[in-house]
């Protein structure tokens, strides 16, 4: 985990399948409790499945909900985009979620 | 996660029950080439262990059945002839499959390259079947339907292994789909658990599939999901879902919306149509209706695993043995109020023990069901034409009575299609039609159930049978000796062998292992054969190993239980008698020899011996003898207890009973005890 003066810069990567859960989980909320915007970097990270993706869209929430812009580093690597798409998260059509995914910093 | 049953396995688990369905209606194609429904099942079921095979981690019997469910679907399709061939294929591949998922590692690699070669080869004969293009009504007739499927995992499905997006990839795989992720039951991050899954998902699926098939994709996740799987009308479908449908929008900002515009129910009470008192009414019963269908659905049945069953079975047997030792207690109390209340825990001990032995049998037609595969392969091998049909398929056993029958019933089937039913030709040249039978039939006869072989072969030969014996010093030269007796010789260890199997045109090796197998399970072996015409062996078995109603004698200062099944009668052995007798062991019932066992003496017993004792007269089929007890003590209800490995070499005791004031009483072996004291007669006869 980075800190900026503008932003806190988290970085995932190797494996964050189910079993990596609650150390992400862990560390997300960490990243949200500083007040300052949030930066997922997942550009790393392998063996994404859908705990993964549960986890960014609820730190997300959160994040909204005190005020603070959170947001993906682009870009945010094949394995995400794969997954993403699997799962009904992405899809030709554009939806709603798209641009947090795909739109990022 | 502690206590989650492992998803791994209950795949293996599910996965016998559907290669067992996969082989009946593999057989079933074999026979009924042009039925439509049974080329869909076969197909499904290989779906099926295909999509959960790869859901769940087993990748090589995944791709393995892969091939095999290509071949089907161009069946399906009329691209591909089903015939004999692809069937022995997709018989053996099967096999392959159960291989591959019981043990991955171990599986015959060459083999598997085998079948797939084989499974290719029919691929690359394309030839058009006939069969498929005829059939009506299937779904392709009809084109492509759109289906829409809603569904949420359980919050554990990711704990269980359950991987959303290999569903979604199966369904896939099925038409075209659109895919939506419901995300509005996520929390939070700080209130999530990380471990539990928020997400649904809207597909609209539009495939020549029928509806069947996309059930299947849920098939090892069902219980624990809400699924909904209906047909989209374009006719009549709301814009809003039309939207999602193209994918234009997300089910989420449809509902938004919705959400926002009155409800039907406000709109009525608004226009005064109805009191709102009556929208919450008919709301309850809309709910109420809602719950009633759930819980119907989910409480049609329940998969328990087996040790439960036999735990539940070994606590049942423990409260029957309490309940003795407190009926026993009882019985020298005058209060009324504790034998009624014994009385009453006797009624709902007896009421649980039924109901628990109720909860483990099994119907035998999951038993018959596999033997068609046997005699088909078989009577392929050794050239004949044999029809196996069935009877009384719906009758129940405890399941681990099906379990242990299995061997026995092989080696007799076996035994059946290999030595008595003829070759075709020599059938029609004996006015027999040229396809043989194996007819199996079971049926509950009292507390017994009995399970019948019966072929149309050429039947036993009495006189090799008796040359053989005689040949063996089993009976001596010229001793009378009914047809029945005389064909429990081929049961005799070591009666046949090779040579005698080839010469006897009758019962073959091995028919004492089918013997030692039913002795363990207190069964008893019949055997009737009419030259020419067929045989017919009859298994009689009790309907449970774990609990028997037994006759509790005294010998000594012993106590012993004698099945109740198998006593005849009881009978005084008067002191003249018994002193006529001496030497002898010979007792004249109603004008009919029968031989006896002093069971003092068997025992070595030096405690003062009865004034009268009595004779238990036992049998087993047509044999019977006397056991010579000081005392018969009544009636029993025994709890079943194995004897210790020390004591496994104990012929006469098929095992032990612990009785009210706690001592253990043994529990005769019926049969070793007939076999000895039949030697008595043997010796008669000899003399």
């Amino acid at each position: 985990m980075e800190a900026d003066e503008n932003y806190m810069e988290v970085d995932i990567s190797g494996d964050v399948s189910f079993v990596c859960s609650a150390d992400i989980h862990d560390r997300l909320c960490k990243a949200l409790t500083n007040g300052r915007p949030v930066v997922v970097d997942c550009a790393g990270a392998v063996n994404i499945d859908l705990s993964f993706i549960q986890l960014l869209l609820a730190a997300r929430l959160s994040a909204m909900r005190r005020g603070l812009p959170f947001a993906l580093k682009r870009p945010v690597g094949e394995a995400l985009l794969s997954a993403l798409r699997r799962d009904g998260f992405l899809s030709e059509t554009p939806l709603p979620n798209d641009a947090f995914w795909t739109g990022g910093v | 996660m502690n206590g989650r049953s492992d998803p791994a396995q209950t795949f293996r688990d599910e996965s016998v029950e559907l290669l067992a369905e996969l082989e009946t209606t593999l057989l079933s194609l074999e026979e009924r080439p042009d039925d439509r429904d049974l080329l869909d099942a076969a197909f499904r079921a290989l779906h099926t262990l295909k999509g959960s095979g790869a859901m769940f981690g087993f990748e090589a019997a995944a791709a393995f059945t892969h091939h095999l469910e290509n071949a089907f679907d161009q069946v399906r399709k009329g691209q591909l002839a089903l015939n004999s061939s692809l069937i022995g294929v997709a018989l053996a591949s099967k096999d392959h499959i159960r291989a591959l998922i019981e043990s991955p590692e171990s599986a015959d690699k060459t083999e598997g390259e085998r079948l797939l070669g084989l499974v290719a080869q029919q691929i690359g004969t394309v030839e058009t079947a006939s069969v498929s293009k005829d059939v009506k009504g299937g779904p392709e007739a009809g084109g492509e339907v759109t289906w829409r499927i809603r569904f949420r995992l359980a919050a554990d499905a990711l704990e269980r292994g359950t991987k959303s997006s290999l569903l979604l990839d199966e369904l896939r795989s099925l038409g075209t789909a659109t895919v939506v992720a419901l995300t509005e039951a996520l929390p939070p991050i700080e209130e999530m658990d990380p471990f539990r899954c928020y997400v649904a998902w809207d597909v609209i699926l539009t495939t020549s599939q029928p509806r069947t098939v996309i059930e299947d994709v849920f098939i090892f996740v069902l219980d624990d999901t809400d699924l909904t799987i209906e047909p989209v009308d374009p006719q009549s479908e709301r814009i809003g879902e039309i939207l999602v449908a193209r994918g234009e929008i997300d089910g989420e900002q449809v509902n938004a919306v919705a959400a926002e515009q009155p409800k039907i129910g406000q709109l009525l009470v608004k226009s005064g149509n109805i009191s709102e008192e009556r929208l919450h009414s008919a709301l309850a019963e809309q709910k109420h209706i809602r719950a009633e269908s759930e819980q119907a659905k989910t409480a049609n049945s329940i998969r328990v695993p087996a040790e439960r069953l036999d735990d539940l079975m070994d606590q049942v047997g423990e409260l029957v043995i309490a309940h003795a030792r407190l009926k026993q207690l009882v019985s020298a109390s005058q209060d009324l109020q504790i034998k009624s209340v014994t009385e009453e825990i006797e009624r709902l001990s007896n009421s649980l023990r039924d109901t628990t032995m109720g909860i483990r049998m099994v119907p035998i037609g999951s038993l018959f069901s596999r033997f068609r595969r046997l005699v088909r392969d078989l009577s392929q091998e050794l050239g004949k034409d044999v029809a196996l049909t069935m009877s009384g398929e719906e009758t129940e056993l405890d399941k681990t009575m099906i379990e242990r029958l299995n061997d026995p019933l092989i080696h007799i089937i076996r035994n059946s299609l290999d030595h008595g039913l003829e070759q075709p030709q020599v059938r029609q040249a004996s006015g027999k039609a040229s396809q043989g039978e194996i007819h199996l039939s079971a049926r509950h006869a009292g507390t017994q159930v009995q399970i019948s072989i019966r072929d149309d072969g050429r039947g036993l030969d009495r006189d090799r049978i008796r040359a053989k014996a005689e040949q063996q010093e089993l009976i001596q030269p010229g001793a009378k000796i009914s047809d029945s007796e005389l064909f429990q010789l081929i049961l005799h260890p070591g009666f046949s062998t090779a040579a005698a199997v080839t010469n006897l045109s009758g019962r073959g090796v091995g028919m004492d292992v089918v013997k030692r197998a039913i002795d363990s399970l207190r069964g008893t072996i019949d055997i009737a054969s009419t030259p020419g015409a067929g045989t017919v062996i009859t298994l009689g078995l009790p309907l449970t190993l774990a609990i028997i109603d037994g006759l509790l004698v005294r010998v000594g200062a012993g106590r012993y239980v004698i099945p109740l099944s198998a006593v005849e009668e009881c009978v005084e052995l008067s002191q003249e008698e018994d002193q006529r007798n001496t030497g002898r062991n010979f007792l004249n019932i109603r004008g009919a020899l029968v031989p006896f066992i002093r069971l003092r003496e068997l025992f070595g017993t030096r405690d003062a011996p009865a004034p009268y004792p009595k004779v238990v007269i036992i049998s087993t089929g047509d044999r019977r003898v006397g056991l010579v007890v000081d005392q018969v003590l009544g009636d029993h209800q025994t709890v079943i207890k194995s004897l210790s490995k020390l004591h496994a070499d104990v012929e006469n005791f098929s095992g032990a009973s612990i009785l009210g004031d706690g001592t253990v009483a043994l529990i005769f072996d019926i049969g070793h005890l007939v076999a000895f004291g039949q030697s008595f007669e043997a010796q008669r006869d000899a003399s």
